[in-house]
């Protein structure tokens, strides 16, 4: 009965990072509603957000124009990044897309390798303390990332349905070609999805290396993990992949407190084929894609 | 066999990779540099599994290094703990490697999507973990040590060129197996289910299936791999083979050229080399292959190979001297009999209605037409007849078997092939191909394949555009090219939709003869269109559909002096203020 | 108004539309008839710019749409309404309406003018008694009205209407039928539609085109098609001539 207790500390545990995943999922759900294309180079956001801002608290900089300098310079690689889908030739299909991702996801990696070694690495910005909720220790650090990506759901939420750029992503989603009778530009609208993922991401690794610390290592396992939180939540639905991703982190916590922090890792995998398994929609996704017809 | 000197030579190609293989242990010097070449080819080895798996069936996996390391650990602990030798560990590590593809593939290639993409980055990990958290017996981080070389009888292979030897007399037969899989029919299919698996499926392709098999297949070469490398390098641990090796192993192909077999090879051979001379900036090739596989797949996607046009595998060899045969299904008599009976198929999307209440029965060498205005739903009727679409509920049976609940290929197989309304011919094979690719569904003999599929192309003239790929042709040859495929599978019913589309009238005549010549040959027809011209000459009955439901069926004459069906299309004069 | 030349669309190797020529004056309803596969839609689709033709022009007021793209092409005063409709499925009535005053921005969408969202929504009540509604659920009819008001959303000086009367009951039809001819004839839009239902079409319209396989068999005014032209034929094939005559 004692892991009863221990619990709610399990799953606490798997909050901070359940609300990073889940940041990367919506960015993962954002670009592919957009361009049906899967970013393998989404974790690299993350890694780049974490790494430069630990760069830039290390040059002198006070955080409150730093950090969403760094957001800022993440965003601008994800814009660079569909510039460079742009260039290529006529007749490409998904998978030429999803290779040229891979690769500059793998180059981006090799940079941050070489700009920040394999280390990892940290700064502060929360200061040393917590509250005590139901049994469980929850830090400044996993309450502001649950708190901020609350806020950015809200934003994203405020973005989507509330604002008439949102609205015409979500219609390109829906059907390009009819978006492109109301004048919409489907370009934009897919150049607007990766601005936002990198930026969702970029923010997602400034939040998160103060506590967990980041490396440039991480870019791919955070790839996998925000891909498998979105399919959790439902690839085609930004609100659930966050959704997802809050839930893989706590699985994860659990998992970790009660079997064994040695495979931390390798749980996700387990989720994804689970999920696979049982429900490839996931929890709040519509389109069940299935070779069979 | 009849052997063109096209295709001799294409024989030939593997043989003298072989054979220049194998006189590098010859003429280099040093055993470090032999030490490179004999990685190499335990790199071929993998990317000639990865080459069947992405180049030509076009699924990615991005973690067949994992693969190698499942059969490198299975043979080192076998070995080492179990004191197994290094031969009969061998079978053990491929099998464990095979299951656990399966395992993978299983679920993830039923989807359409990048999921086995995502999971094979994912199992690499799961496998780390494995591995550390059991370093008691797996070595873990500091790995396993002192690894038995294999010996052939009682003689220890030590000597580094009778290592290189060994190893390309494993790397001979995987490729010359991998050859004669991607240059035969197989390799068609797989090259069908990379461009279209809706078509590849109504071709008779067990998509699923095959691409299951082909990642277990790839699997297995690659943990072959595994357990050659440690009988030489005596060493493995977690790290050895992780996510940079098995992104290499993708560049190397990409840059050699993906679906060329021969291209993997170069690819390997050109960075392994070119990794070699970048030693000194090591920590740099991560970004420098990155960059060149997005380069590439930005560019042109062909590697190397791709700057070499490729020869078509089949060609249909001289023309025939007799007339070609009746391409009547084995086993059906033309008498008359029933071939298909429909009854009560339903298909709903949301809210909306498409097809229901659909039934008719079908009579060999009849030809029934499906008509209606637009929206009426005769391209569903014609899916939920072909299985591309689930019927919600009701019957389908084909020659006297029941096959509502059968996909696609399946039914293609049992006698019921379709076309599409615009042609789904796979762009990367030539219209003989495309034939053959038709013909070649079940356990028939490459020779039957061949033998059918030229009498489809004579029978449908298409001999002067036979070794031409589809975006060469016009649409009438596309078209007919597209029935040569349905009819390559020896159907007793023939779903036709709209092939009159885009036809001048004297194409439209021409359709019309091919069409009365299948149907006197016993082969039932459905048809649906909206060519009257085309239509109502033809057909023996035909099914008026609106708004998803018949509203009539009967002989042209009565169809057409339908008032129902009159005003279906003209519409009811309506009052307007 | 609307100065189509020499227009010619193919899918790959098959010819959908032969060097056709056609114009559409300021508030007229001119209609395009003819079975399935005449062409039709490409018609309207190039005109949009949804689909690139092979030769030909599009000038609309003067000005040489030919190479725009279909975002230009709406800022210039043309709307499409496609075939089955086109609402943004999963998006609400009020948003669709929105978004047909995508480009025009948010001042013009919302204020008073004749193609504010006020003013469309007072054209439809219908559509103002299901603003929140999931668009994916309306009927049919309400789906046609609710593209065509988004259509007007974009205030256009061209209206193309692809099929408008698809799938649709007699009613409803005549409800649309009334609304596009107070659109031609109080607001000046030029109206081009696609109709395979040739009775409805050339009622609606001033003047039409007939198709078939590409070509225009016959144009003049809808009075004159009526009487002249051999409609049924033209759907069920010559046999129909002769079941008449016998």
């Amino acid at each position: 009965m004692e892991w009863l207790i221990s619990l709610p500390q399990f799953l606490a545990g798997g909050l901070a990072i359940g609300a990073v995943y889940g940041l990367i999922a919506a960015g993962f759900s954002l670009i592919y509603n957009a361009s049906r294309v899967i970013n393998f180079a989404q974790g690299q956001f993350v890694v780049y957000g974490g790494l430069l801002a630990v760069s830039v608290v290390g040059l002198g900089w006070p955080r409150t124009i730093g950090l969403p300098v760094v957001v800022v310079l993440c965003v601008v690689l994800g814009a660079a990044l569909q510039a460079v889908l742009t260039t290529a030739r006529k007749g490409s299909n998904e998978l030429t897309f999803v290779m040229v991702t891979i690769g500059i996801g793998m180059a981006l990696q090799g940079l941050a390798h070489q700009a920040w070694g394999t280390d990892y690495l940290t700064y502060t910005l929360y200061p040393d303390a917590g509250v005590r909720i139901g049994g469980a220790f929850l830090n400044v650090a996993t309450l502001t990332i649950v708190a901020v990506t609350v806020a950015v759901c809200v934003a994203l939420w405020a973005f989507l349905y509330r604002s008439i750029w949102g609205k015409a992503m979500r219609a390109c989603a829906a059907d390009p070609r009819v978006a492109q009778t109301v004048g919409i530009q489907p370009r934009r609208m897919i150049l607007l999805a990766y601005i936002a993922s990198a930026g969702l991401g970029g923010l997602a690794g400034v939040l998160v290396t103060p506590p967990l610390m980041m490396s440039s290592e991480y870019g791919v396992l955070l790839t996998i993990k925000g891909f498998t939180a979105a399919i959790v939540g439902g690839l085609t639905n930004p609100f659930g992949a966050v959704i997802g991703g809050v839930l893989l982190g706590l699985f994860e916590g659990l998992c970790v407190g009660m079997v064994s922090s040695d495979f931390q890792d390798a749980y996700a995998f387990i989720a994804l084929m689970i999920v696979l398994l049982l429900r490839p929609q996931g929890l709040f996704g519509q389109v069940q894609m299935s070779s069979a017809r | 066999m009849n052997m063109l000197p096209p295709s001799f030579l294409r024989n030939l190609a593997p043989f003298v990779i072989l054979l220049v293989l194998a006189v590098v242990p010859l003429w280099t010097t040093d055993d470090y540099a032999l030490g490179v070449w004999t990685f190499i080819l335990l790199n071929i080895l993998v990317v000639l599994g990865l080459d069947l798996l992405l180049g030509y069936a076009g699924q990615l996996s991005l973690g067949h290094g994992a693969f190698v390391a499942v059969g490198a650990f299975a043979s080192a602990l076998l070995t080492t703990r179990a004191g197994w030798s290094g031969w009969a560990a061998m079978p053990v590590a491929v099998v464990l490697a095979a299951l656990l593809a399966a395992a993978l593939a299983i679920p993830t290639l039923r989807l359409r999507g990048y999921y086995l993409a995502m999971a094979t980055l994912g199992f690499p990990v799961l496998f780390d973990a494995v591995i550390r958290v059991g370093s008691m017996w797996s070595g873990g981080a500091s790995g396993v040590t002192a690894i038995p070389r294999l010996s052939i009888g009682s003689a220890v292979l030590r000597d580094p060129k009778d290592y290189y030897w060994l190893v390309l007399g494993f790397v001979a037969p995987v490729l010359l197996v991998t050859w004669w899989i991607a240059n035969s029919r197989l390799g068609l299919k797989l090259r069908a289910i990379h461009a279209d698996e809706t078509a590849a499926l109504s071709r008779g392709v067990p998509v699923v299936r095959l691409k299951v098999g082909i990642f277990v297949l790839s699997a297995s070469i690659a943990a072959l791999s595994g357990c050659l490398y440690v009988h030489q390098v005596q060493f493995v641990a977690a790290g050895t083979f992780g996510l940079q090796y098995s992104l290499m192993l993708v560049v190397m192909l990409v840059a050699g050229g993906m679906g060329r077999i021969w291209g993997g090879v170069a690819g390997v051979v050109l960075l392994g080399w070119l990794s070699e001379l970048l030693r000194g900036v090591t920590s740099w090739q991560p970004v420098l292959f990155g960059a060149l596989l997005a380069g590439l797949m930005l560019v042109s996607a062909g590697g190397v190979a791709g700057l070499f046009r490729r020869r078509p595998i089949f060609s249909p060899g001289p023309l025939a001297v007799r007339a070609p045969p009746l391409l009547l299904r084995p086993g059906v008599s033309g008498a008359g009999g029933e071939v298909l009976r429909v009854n009560g198929l339903l298909r709903r999307f949301g809210g909306v209605t498409a097809v229901s209440g659909l039934s008719l029965n079908l009579r060999a060498g009849e030809i029934r037409a499906i008509i209606g205005p637009n929206g009426a739903g005769k391209s569903t009727a014609l899916a939920l007849i072909s299985g591309a679409l689930r019927s919600e509920k009701g019957s389908v049976v084909l020659l006297g078997r029941e096959c509502v609940s059968m996909t696609a290929d399946r039914r293609t197989l049992g006698g019921l092939s379709r076309t599409f309304q615009h042609p789904r011919l796979i762009p990367s094979l030539t219209v003989f191909e495309n034939i053959c690719l038709g013909s070649s569904g079940g356990a028939k003999s490459l020779r039957d394949s061949l033998s059918t599929a030229r009498d489809v192309l004579d029978r449908l003239k298409l001999r002067t555009v036979a070794q031409r790929f589809p975006d060469e042709i016009n649409h009438y040859q596309r078209r007919l090219t597209e029935i040569g495929v349905a009819l390559a599978s020896h159907p007793a019913v023939l779903l036709l939709d709209e092939p009159a589309a885009g036809l001048s009238t004297a194409e439209i005549d021409q359709l019309a003869q091919l069409l009365r010549q299948l149907r006197d040959n016993g082969i039932a027809i459905i048809l649906v269109d909206h060519v009257m011209d085309l239509v109502i000459p033809l057909a023996d009955q035909i099914l008026v559909l609106e708004q998803g439901r018949p509203i009539a069926s009967g002989d042209a004459h009565s169809v057409v002096n339908n008032d129902r069906v009159r005003s279906a299309y003209l519409g009811e004069a309506a009052t307007y203020a | 108004m609307l100065e189509v030349a020499g227009l010619s669309v193919s899918y790959g190797a098959a010819r959908a539309v032969h060097s056709l020529d056609l114009t559409v004056g300021q508030g007229e309803i001119v209609v395009l008839v003819g079975p399935n596969g005449a062409g039709k839609s490409s018609v309207v689709n190039a005109i949009a710019g949804l689909l690139k033709p092979q030769a030909g022009t599009v000038v609309l007021n003067g000005t040489d749409l030919t190479r725009s793209s279909p975002a230009a092409r709406v800022r210039e005063g043309v709307a499409l309404v496609i075939e089955g409709r086109g609402v943004f499925a999963g998006m609400t009535v009020a948003e669709n309406l929105e978004l047909g005053g995508y480009s025009r921005g948010r001042a013009r969408r919302s204020g008073g003018g004749p193609y504010s969202l006020p003013r469309v929504v007072a054209m439809f009540p219908r559509l103002g008694e299901r603003m929140s509604q999931d668009a994916g659920s309306l009927s049919g009819g309400e789906q046609q009205m609710l593209v065509i008001g988004r259509a007007l959303m974009s205030a256009p000086r061209l209206l193309l209407l692809d099929e408008p009367s698809l799938g649709l009951a007699p009613s409803v039809v005549a409800e649309i039928a009334k609304v596009v001819k107070i659109l031609a004839r109080e607001h000046g839009i030029g109206v081009l539609v696609c109709e395979q239902n040739a009775v409805l079409g050339l009622d609606l319209a001033n003047r039409g085109y007939v198709l078939q396989n590409g070509n225009v068999v016959a144009e003049g005014s809808c009075s004159d098609l009526r009487e002249e032209h051999d409609m049924l034929s033209l759907y069920l094939g010559g046999s129909v001539r002769e079941s008449q005559q016998a």
